[in-house]
């Protein structure tokens, strides 16, 4: 197994979820704290891409990101880019796919969190947004942790929007739910099963840092 | 953000108009609170969260007006909402609300790093003190105890050196003897800081012993507001009031420790005051609670009596209710007794009068008082 394979499926992921996270914190706190009007609809929405199936949603990156897509036209036009069939295509394909799981963890943390906290900290002198950072995230993290995970995970093992938007480019888009496809597809067993083997590290790995991010919380008192 | 127009003249502290309905409940009310310790007194139920939340910003009225000082801070004429940041009150929630993942220090500084530099009148090192938590600064809030996370909540509160103090239900979960040191801080912070304070409370107790006056809410509007005694005339109030459980609570210290009778005297002002709890030290501060229907009265000295507490006392006020009346006595400190309307009736008090408040050692119920205690450990 190429060790390229083992880079890009993380780096895929960790941007994947890089981008996921602060949406993931706007959204939870305009969804349950803010009361905007349209708060149905935006929920609604935050959990639509697990309802669909994700090759429906790589589709949809295609349309929209190939070079005659309206948003893809744009940018091939304004700054020579193309996104399609690259690695920053697989991590778009992989945010989308995970965004419902981290998304709706944090929301749920988010929601736990005391009002009662929340109106002091105001009273105390302390703006909407300054209580988000002082008082709602840190109360939030161990939601916020899980969050992460779950996304992270998901977008680790993302394939089907992935190999529709970003194909199945050896060193280039190959993740390693992809290779292990093709793998399996031509029969060589001997590659399918280190592949597997990776993930099952790559999965463990990330648990352990999981809990051990969330051990040294409880270590500091939180 | 708008900001509250300054009118000229500020004599109240706080005047409100609010108009907020709910499915199921609505408060439509209209009072204005002098400076000094106003209770807000209703039973659970009858709005006073809601009205204190709306006054602080927490929660908007449907409609109406907020004046704070003289400042307009809602109006929903002039379209005037300032946030609760912007409202400079010093807002005590019901379950204290201490931020669990600070330590004490770290709460109290939370809103005093918050407030303008020319705005911070008190500073946290005084409260410090006067709430006795140089020993839990560096705690975690869990490992608090119930009266020790209301001092820290105080102290966070008026850190951000509030224009007002507003506490809802103050010694809700508290012991009497933490409930008794918590009226004792509020009339610290009064007499100390000078912040004007409102609280909400269904405990005649709280309210007789440090409020003067009281606005009575029920069911969403006001029904009464005034002095605190003359409030409870009206008999649907006098219900209200639960007037047979009313207790003087008050501080003390031990003046002599206790005898091999068993027998403690306690120094409260000016007076002596016997008691049969024991195991008391000379000097420690003790709480005090006497039941206003454990005190008798007696026009004349009575001659040798089991009580161990006989005192002279002038008559202040007299409220009749139903069926009880409500002496207020002077015996150095204030001392409210219940009595029956036929003892009234017999004994002929009248304003001014001098008479004897007899009281037995077993009714002098005391604890050490926690804050001191702790102070010293």
């Amino acid at each position: 197994m190429n060790i390229s394979i083992l880079i890009l499926t993380i780096q895929v992921a960790i941007v994947a979820t890089a981008i996921n996270l602060p949406i993931a914190l706007a959204i939870s706190w305009l969804i349950t704290r803010k009361q905007i009007k349209g708060r149905l609809v935006l929920d609604v929405l935050v959990s639509l891409p697990l309802a669909i199936p994700p090759v429906a949603i790589g589709y949809f990156l295609l349309l929209l990101l190939g070079r005659n897509g309206p948003l893809g036209s744009i940018l091939y036009n304004l700054a020579g880019i193309d996104l399609v069939f690259t690695w920053i295509a697989a991590a778009i394909a992989s945010s989308i796919v995970s965004f419902p799981l981290i998304a709706r963890t944090i929301m749920v943390a988010v929601a736990s969190v005391d009002r009662h906290l929340e109106m002091s900290a105001r009273s105390l002198g302390a703006s909407p947004w300054r209580v988000f950072v002082t008082i709602t995230l840190p109360l939030a993290h161990r939601g916020i942790l899980a969050g992460i995970l779950l996304g992270f995970v998901r977008a680790m093992s993302e394939f089907g929007a992935t190999v529709v938007v970003a194909g199945n480019i050896k060193d280039k888009t190959q993740t390693i739910p992809i290779a292990l496809f093709t793998n399996v597809q031509i029969g060589n067993d001997e590659a399918a099963l280190q592949l597997v083997g990776a993930s099952i590290l790559l999965a463990v790995v990330t648990l352990i840092i999981h809990n051990w991010l969330l051990d040294k919380s409880r270590q500091k008192g939180i | 953000m708008e900001q509250g127009s300054k009118s000229s003249h500020n004599s109240k502290a706080v005047s409100f108009e609010i108009s907020k309905h709910y499915d199921n409940f609505s408060l439509e009310c209209h009072a204005t609170m002098s400076y000094g310790i106003t209770a807000l007194f209703g039973p659970s139920g009858s709005g006073k969260t809601t009205l204190l939340n709306c006054i602080t910003g927490i929660d908007s009225p449907d409609s109406g007006r907020v004046e704070v000082m003289g400042s307009l801070v809602y109006s929903s004429d002039n379209n005037i909402n300032l946030p609760p940041e912007s409202r400079r009150f010093g807002y005590l929630v019901q379950h204290t609300a201490l931020f669990p993942h600070m330590n004490v220090l770290s709460n109290i500084n939370y809103g005093y790093k918050l407030t303008r530099e020319s705005d911070r009148i008190i500073r946290p090192e005084k409260l410090i003190d006067l709430f006795q938590l140089k020993p839990l600064l560096h705690r975690n809030i869990g490992n608090l105890s119930g009266g020790e996370q209301r001092r820290v909540g105080l102290a966070r509160a008026l850190a951000t050196s509030p224009e007002i103090l507003i506490l809802d239900e103050p010694s809700a979960f508290l012991d009497w003897s933490m409930r008794s040191l918590m009226l004792d801080y509020l009339r610290t912070i009064h007499a100390e800081l000078g912040t004007p304070i409102i609280f909400s409370s269904h405990s005649l107790t709280e309210i007789l012993a440090v409020a003067e006056s009281i606005i009575v809410l029920s069911d969403g509007k006001i029904l009464e507001q005034g002095a605190p005694t003359q409030v409870f005339l009206d008999p649907k109030l006098s219900r209200l009031a639960e007037i047979n459980s009313l207790e003087n609570l008050f501080p003390a210290e031990v003046h002599h420790k206790t005898d091999s009778n068993g027998m403690t005297i306690l120094k409260i002002e000016n007076i002596n005051l016997i008691t049969s709890d024991v195991e008391f030290e000379r000097g420690e501060t003790l709480n005090v609670s006497i039941k206003a229907n454990d005190i008798i009265l007696a026009t004349d000295r009575p001659g040798l009596t089991s009580a161990r507490n006989i005192t002279t006392a002038t008559v202040e006020e007299i409220t009749q209710f139903e069926h009880h009346a409500l002496i207020r006595l002077n015996i150095g400190i204030k001392l409210f007794v219940v009595i029956t309307k036929l003892a009234l009736k017999e004994l002929e008090l009248k304003h001014g009068q001098r008479i004897y408040a007899i009281i037995q050692s077993s009714n002098v119920h005391c604890t050490k008082s926690p804050a001191k205690h702790q102070g010293q450990s």
